[in-house]
Order: C-alpha cells, then sequence, then structure tokens
C-alpha cells in the first residue's frame, strides 16, 4: 500500500477516536441538552379563571417550595384534583424530557390554580419551538381544568406529558 | 475450442425490470415525505423560522435517502447491474452524489438558519451551539464536511487533477460519511427520536444497504476468488502496448461467466493489491482458463507484462451486459474499435450463429494496433463468419471518410436493419454509431452498448 494511503488512514483513525470520545453537555451533566434555562410564559398570576368551586383542606400557605427532583420520564401520576387551601407558589418536580427538561411552577390563589409559570423548558431544536407554542395552551387547559389532567397539544405529546407530570408534583406539594 | 460450452454454467439472471426498481425508489420517496407530515412537518410552518427548520428537516431526510441510494447503487448487485448495467449504474451514481450533497447542505443552512431566528442568535453562534450542545451533532458536522470534500474532489476539474488512486481514496470517505451522519438522524433527528416506527424503518433502510455492499461487495468475490483460487498462468503480447492476461484457477468449469463480460482483479503482489482493474475477457470461457486483454492506457496496465507466474489474483464479477443473452436476433453485427475488440473477439467465438448470421467489424487507426487477426481469422473461416478490418486514421489517404456512418456500415452489411448489434469502443464513437443506427432505423432494443470508462 502507498504510504500516503497509510498515512490517511492512520490520521483517519486518530481523528475519529477523537471525535469518538467528545462528550456533548448532554452525555455528562445531568441538566438535559439546553444550556440556557429561559423561562417562557406569563411570569405572574393573572386574574381568576374558571370556577369550579372552592376547594378544601391541607395546609401549606406560603410553603417554601421543595427542591425539585429530577423523576424518571414517562410515569405521570395518576392525576387528582386540586384541593389545596391557601395561597402560594408551587414548584414542580424537573421532568426529563426527549429534548431537555419541563419543570413548571403553580401558583395558587385562594386555593384555585391560577396561574403555571414555566421555570425551564428545552429552548432549542423543534422541542423549544413545541414547548414554546405549547406552553400558553397548557396552561389554559390547566387552569380550566384546575388539575395536571390535561390533553396532550397535538404535536406536542412528549412536551404535554412531561408538563402535566411536573404540574402534577406541583400541585401535589401545595396539597402537602 | 466450443464443445463443452454448453456444460459451463451462465451468470444467474434476474428477472426484475428498471420500472419496478424505480417504483420501489419512488415509493419509499412519498412513504418519507409521508411521515415527515405525520410527525408534524406541516404544523411548523406557522412562523418564518419553522418554515426553514421544516423545509430543512425535509431536505435532510431526501440527502440521507439518496445517499442510501448511493449505496446501492455501488453495490455492485448482479440484480441491479444486470438490470442497468454498470455503466449506467455509474453514471446515475455520480448524479444522485451531487443531489445528494446539495441536499444535505441545505439541511445543514436551512436548520442552522431557522434555530438561529427562533433563538435569535446569529449564524455562527448558533452553529456552534448545535455542534457543541446536541449528541451526535459534531460527528454530523464531519460528515457534512466529508460529504463536501468527495462531491469536490469529483467535480470534473477536480477530477482531472488527481491521480484516480487519490479521487478513489477520497471516496471512501464517504462511507465513513454516511457512518457519522447516522446517530444525528436516529438519536437527534426529531422525525425519528418521538417514532419508533420511523425509526426502525430508517434503520431497516441503512441495515438493507449496507448489508447489500457487504454481501456482493466483499463476501460474495471473497468466496468466489477462495473458491476457485484465481491465478496468473500466462501473459502475452498481443500487440503495441496490448496484453493478454491468463487466469487459471480450481473448478472453472463451474465459474459462471458469458463471453462480452469483465471481472473486476487485483493480483496480490505486494505493491498493488488494492488496485481494482476492469478487464473483459476475450475469448470464450472454456472451463480451463480465462483471458483478459487490456491496453496500456498510461497508468500502471504496462508492469501487468512483467506479472509473475502463479500471481494469485482476487477476483469481482463477472458483470456486463454485452452478452448473448440480449440477443433476440438471429442475425447479430459485432462492431469494435480500438481495444473494444476484447468482449466482441469472445462474442465472435461464443454467439451460437450459422454461416453468414454473424459479422464483425473491426475499427482501428493503424495496422498494428489490430490484435487477434490470426484467431479471427481462423474464427470467421471456421464459423462461416465475416470480419470486416477498416484501417486507416480518419481523414488519411487510406480512410478519407467515417467508415462507421450507417450509410457506410450498409454497404458492408445490407440487412444492417435486421441485425442485433453490439458496439464496443471508444465512448465517442459508439455514441456516434449507436445514434446514427437509430437514425437509419434500427431499433434502439436491439443496439447494445456498454461504456467501460467509469
Amino acid at each position: 500500500m502507498p504510504k500516503r494511503a497509510i498515512t490517511a488512514l492512520i490520521t483517519t483513525v486518530i481523528a475519529l477516536v477523537l471525535l469518538l470520545s467528545f462528550k456533548t453537555p448532554a452525555d455528562s451533566g445531568a441538566a438535559g441538552g439546553a444550556p440556557a434555562l429561559v423561562s417562557i410564559g406569563p411570569g405572574s398570576s393573572i386574574g381568576p379563571a374558571s370556577s369550579s368551586g372552592p376547594l378544601a383542606g391541607g395546609p401549606g400557605a406560603g410553603d417554601s417550595p421543595t427542591p425539585p427532583g429530577t423523576r424518571p420520564p414517562g410515569t405521570t401520576p395518576a392525576p387528582t384534583k386540586v384541593t389545596a387551601k391557601g395561597s402560594g407558589t408551587f414548584t414542580g418536580d424537573a421532568v426529563q424530557e426527549q429534548f431537555g427538561v419541563i419543570q413548571v411552577q403553580a401558583t395558587m390563589t385562594g386555593g384555585k390554580l391560577t396561574a403555571v409559570t414555566v421555570v425551564q423548558m428545552p429552548t432549542r431544536g423543534r422541542s423549544g419551538f413545541i414547548s414554546a407554542d405549547a406552553a400558553p395552551i397548557l396552561e389554559s387547559e390547566a387552569i380550566a381544568a384546575q388539575s395536571a389532567s390535561i390533553d396532550s397539544v397535538s404535536g406536542a405529546t412528549y412536551t404535554s406529558e412531561a408538563y402535566a407530570q411536573s404540574l402534577q408534583s406541583a400541585l401535589d406539594h401545595a396539597k402537602g | 475450442m466450443t464443445s463443452n460450452r454448453r456444460a459451463l454454467p451462465v451468470p444467474r439472471r434476474w428477472s426484475i425490470r428498471t420500472r419496478e426498481i424505480v417504483a420501489v425508489l419512488i415509493l419509499n420517496g412519498l412513504l418519507i415525505g409521508a411521515m415527515w407530515i405525520r410527525h408534524g412537518g406541516l404544523d411548523q410552518l406557522a412562523d418564518p423560522s419553522g418554515w426553514f427548520i421544516a423545509l430543512g428537516e425535509l431536505v435532510g431526510l431526501y440527502g440521507g435517502y439518496l445517499a442510501l441510494i448511493q449505496l446501492v447503487l455501488m453495490s455492485r448487485s448482479p440484480w441491479l447491474e444486470q438490470v442497468v448495467g454498470m455503466d449506467s449504474l455509474a453514471a446515475a451514481h455520480r448524479w444522485v452524489g451531487f443531489v445528494c450533497v446539495w441536499l444535505i447542505v441545505g439541511h445543514v443552512l436551512l436548520t442552522t438558519i431557522g434555530f438561529a431566528i427562533a433563538d435569535g442568535q446569529n449564524l455562527v453562534v448558533e452553529a456552534w451551539t448545535l455542534l457543541t450542545t446536541y449528541e451526535f451533532m459534531l460527528m454530523a458536522g464531519v460528515s457534512l464536511v466529508l460529504f463536501i470534500g468527495v462531491a469536490v474532489s469529483s467535480v470534473r476539474v477536480a477530477r482531472r487533477h488527481l491521480a484516480y488512486e487519490t479521487w478513489h481514496g477520497l471516496h471512501l470517505y464517504a462511507y465513513l460519511a454516511i457512518a457519522l451522519g447516522l446517530g444525528h438522524q436516529l438519536v437527534t433527528g426529531s422525525d425519528f427520536a418521538h417514532d419508533p416506527l420511523a425509526w426502525d424503518y430508517w434503520a431497516g433502510l441503512y441495515v438493507i444497504a449496507a448489508g447489500l455492499i457487504v454481501a456482493f461487495r466483499f463476501v460474495e468475490p471473497l468466496v468466489v476468488s477462495v473458491r476457485h483460487q484465481f491465478r496468473v498462468v500466462n501473459v502475452e503480447d498481443e500487440g503495441p502496448g496490448v496484453i493478454s492476461i491468463y487466469l487459471g484457477g480450481r473448478d472453472l468449469d463451474q465459474f459462471a461467466i458469458r463471453a462480452g463480460q469483465f471481472v473486476i482483479v487485483r493480483f496480490l503482489v505486494r505493491d498493488g493489491w488494492w488496485r481494482g482493474h476492469p478487464f473483459s475477457i476475450s475469448a470464450a470461457p472454456n472451463g480451463r482458463w480465462l483471458r483478459l486483454t487490456v491496453k496500456d492506457l498510461g497508468g500502471d496496465t504496462m508492469s501487468m507484462a512483467s506479472l509473475a507466474i502463479d500471481t494469485r489474483v482476487y477476483l469481482e464479477g463477472p458483470y456486463g451486459l454485452l452478452t448473448g443473452a440480449r440477443r433476440v436476433r438471429r442475425r447479430v453485427l459485432l462492431i469494435a474499435g480500438g481495444i473494444g475488440i476484447a468482449p466482441l473477439r469472445a462474442l465472435f467465438e461464443e454467439l451460437p450463429a450459422g454461416p453468414g448470421d454473424l459479422t464483425l467489424v473491426y475499427r482501428a487507426s493503424r495496422p498494428t494496433d489490430i490484435v487477434f487477426r490470426d484467431e479471427l481469422d481462423h474464427l470467421a473461416r471456421a464459423r462461416g463468419a465475416v470480419v470486416h478490418y477498416l484501417i486507416g486514421a480518419r481523414g488519411s489517404r487510406a480512410m478519407p471518410a467515417d467508415p462507421l456512418t450507417a450509410a457506410a456500415l450498409r454497404q458492408l452489411v445490407p440487412d444492417l436493419r435486421q441485425r442485433e448489434v453490439y458496439l464496443c469502443g471508444p465512448t465517442p464513437m459508439m455514441e456516434a454509431v449507436r445514434d446514427g443506427l437509430r437514425a437509419s432505423g434500427l431499433p434502439p432494443g436491439h443496439i447494445h452498448f456498454e461504456r467501460f470508462e467509469f
């Protein structure tokens, strides 16, 4: 074999080994692929939404949010009606989705779910767009349902599931 | 010489038709588009960045699809080669290759622009983020560079300045490029990440394409070469710059090959085993040896005159459509230009023909360029066939006009239009003769030729 071919072969193998040993932050870090965390969606509690009666029970007014823990994706707990009384913001678990982490914060006023704020979401890629588009829809659905029992936004099934899961855990915190 | 011909095996013929292959390719193309729509490809068109990303995805999908088609085109699959011919496959490969690389470049540009708009970033920052934070994306970036390199090295201007082997070596990086692009498509690609069905489908496409390459480029030639143990048994001078290499081996009467076909041989010597040579067999298969006749085209063909007897040979093939299998008519006209005589010499021996059925027209610029003259004259006498030698540079006193125009040929062969025609020679000559014959009313289906410059 000509010398040049051997040189090329060796160079290629070395380059390939270097390339394959490259780790994206997604591989090494725990926070998922999206480097920047951006909050999307309405920041403050908006006025009262639909009325589904007073919600009873539970302490936890002004609770400090529990530190978010990551739950394995794909295990959506059975949705329950919000039963927390009082007000405050409750941060849900950070849920790992295909392209990043979704985490939401529920704002409760007088025992009613009045707003859902996105703490973190994938910002880039198709998933990022889907999330950005889906977040307001999912929020209004949750407020209407007064629970995490929300329909998936079409084209954003994974985002919707992760959103619901995080919201559910926020509501669980509110319930105490 | 031809008594045991009937006992010899011939290559299997596949009953696949071009239009069936094209139909399968188009169907898969539509399926890919349909899956993209099912995955919400069109839903993205709500905003400008979505337009870029949607189009970028689509273009990327088809770029990947064409890359896989490229693998199949170059897999030397017998069913494909027998239907389309190696020369047309090579031409298609060239064309599809450039389109494929343009699509991949388009995919990268459109997707990056789309993400940049969505993120409000400039292109360079966005490209950097994509490369460094997404799984398999750096590999995909390297893949892009390799694809572009392969394409640039194949542009005509570049080809002229590159040795064949350099170009071929660079071309091998296309395999690496496809492999490096695989991850970002199947893992990061939004058309696959969420859909196991699409993932399985594409993985299946990759497996099929790679499987064909492995089976027909590596396993089959290896099996054939080990089974038959091909060796150089003789090397002979045929004329100025033309030599014949005789290959012997084990059980050659079991090796399926027909007159008019060619093989790709590698002589297993320290200095040159990596080089494959496409050589036509120039004598009808006889079950004892194969004769390959080649002209020195510069390069290294000349060193073959010094090939040691007993050199081992790795052989791929046989390939080629220029065989008796395509003959429909009883009467045959063979037209050879220069070294194009090699496969036609084999056909002249093998094609079954009664007296008067077989005519050979052999064109050469100089008398010394005529090879196999004794053999051809002998075969003609024995078979009741006719040979016309047309010797002389065009425009010279001996050959004032082109002797291969349809009108000139009809002077030599009055029943031209009732014959099956086999052509072999330099590409311009073949094209000119083919066009002339078609114009004179010979149906295209009865004109057979294969280009050897690929």
